[in-house]
């Protein structure tokens, strides 16, 4: 179970690095130069890995899908918090239409990725109840 | 003789709280000063915030990669989790927080002051840093951040498993080292483009 719960952190940086790189073409890439099947690809990378952490969350035992939807919950209220400041920065200066809307759709999945990476982590470690000795851990 | 893998000093679980309301307050007064920043595109407020976050990032990293990590992955389970229990919260809110000061007013800075635009002489040092950022960004949201939290719920357990205790401090001491690297080579870029002006 535990390398389980590892494969989806691991499918989750995959995620995350698909993001990034995500946007950062977006912002080396004026409007009129840039693929837009590559944003388009990469967007749709993360967006996929996300999907398939979210389901995976669904497939952890009691003890560790409730330490998964606590951390990942409080994860993702900081994230969403600290990408609607980077945004706002790239409103400030003047981004908007298509390339906007990529960098949203990358913050959002950014803010989104994070937490679940931090949840599975935390997870790992909440096999067994509070209460049992730590003899019986695997 | 007790060491790094001595676990017969019995260990218990501390209790702290992983999120401190205080904590939270400075955090919350950095992101309003950040957004005043960033929407009245002060130069100077902006220098302060970017130059600010970005010193307390690179000296945390390398200080925690290669002076107190080390140490700390040599003392006995039970400092090991008392130092913990201290330092990880803390770092919890402090590290997300120079990193976003950090990244959004140095992109509104460098828009502000042309950098960002591809004929300026910065332009390939900025495109460099960005890929520089998103190492860093990657390794201390991918492996640092989630250890940090998953040894602070480990260590408040009534009994926390050194073994699980102590390869997350590995970990994480470990992805401190990489970002300490990697921070390095942003701060001779950010020279070189200031060296520009």
């Amino acid at each position: 179970m535990d390398r389980t719960v590892k494969s989806f952190t691991t499918v989750g940086v995959a995620g995350l690095v698909a993001a990034v790189i995500s946007g950062i073409y977006v912002v080396t890439h004026p409007a009129d130069r840039g693929s837009i099947y590559v944003q388009l690809l990469l967007a749709l990378l993360a967006q996929i890995v996300l999907m398939f952490n979210l389901r995976s969350a669904e497939t952890l035992d009691k003890p560790r899908r409730h330490r998964f939807n606590l951390v990942s919950g409080i994860a993702l209220v900081g994230y969403t918090v600290r990408t609607g400041i980077i945004a706002l920065a790239f409103f400030t200066v003047g981004i908007r239409g298509g390339r906007m809307a990529f960098l949203a759709l990358d913050l959002a999945l950014y803010a989104m990725t994070v937490p679940t990476i931090i949840g599975f982590t935390a997870a790992r470690t909440a096999s067994i109840a509070p209460s049992e000795p730590a003899e019986g851990r695997q | 003789m007790s060491g790094p893998n001595d676990v017969s000093d019995a260990p218990t679980g501390i209790e702290f709280d992983i999120i401190s309301r205080s904590g939270l307050m400075a955090v919350a007064f950095s992101a309003v000063v950040l957004i005043v920043g960033i929407r009245s595109r002060n130069l100077w407020l902006l220098q302060v915030l970017h130059v600010g976050g970005g010193a307390t990032w690179m000296v945390l990293d390398v200080f925690l990669g290669f002076v107190l990590g080390p140490i700390l992955n040599a003392q006995t389970f039970t400092a090991r989790i008392s130092i913990a229990s201290k330092l990880l919260p803390k770092m919890l809110l402090l590290m997300p927080t120079a990193v976003t000061m950090t990244l959004a007013a140095g992109w509104v800075l460098g828009s502000l002051l042309g950098n960002t635009q591809p004929g300026s002489p910065a332009y390939r040092y900025i495109v460099a840093s960005y890929f520089l950022a998103a190492i860093l960004e990657v390794t201390a949201l991918g492996f640092l951040q989630p250890a940090n939290v998953a040894v602070m719920f480990e260590i408040k357990q009534p009994h926390p498993n050194p073994e699980v205790v102590g390869s997350l401090m590995k970990r994480f001491v470990f992805a401190a080292r990489v970002l300490g690297i990697a921070q390095i080579g942003i701060l001779l870029l950010m020279t070189r483009i200031a060296s520009l002006a």
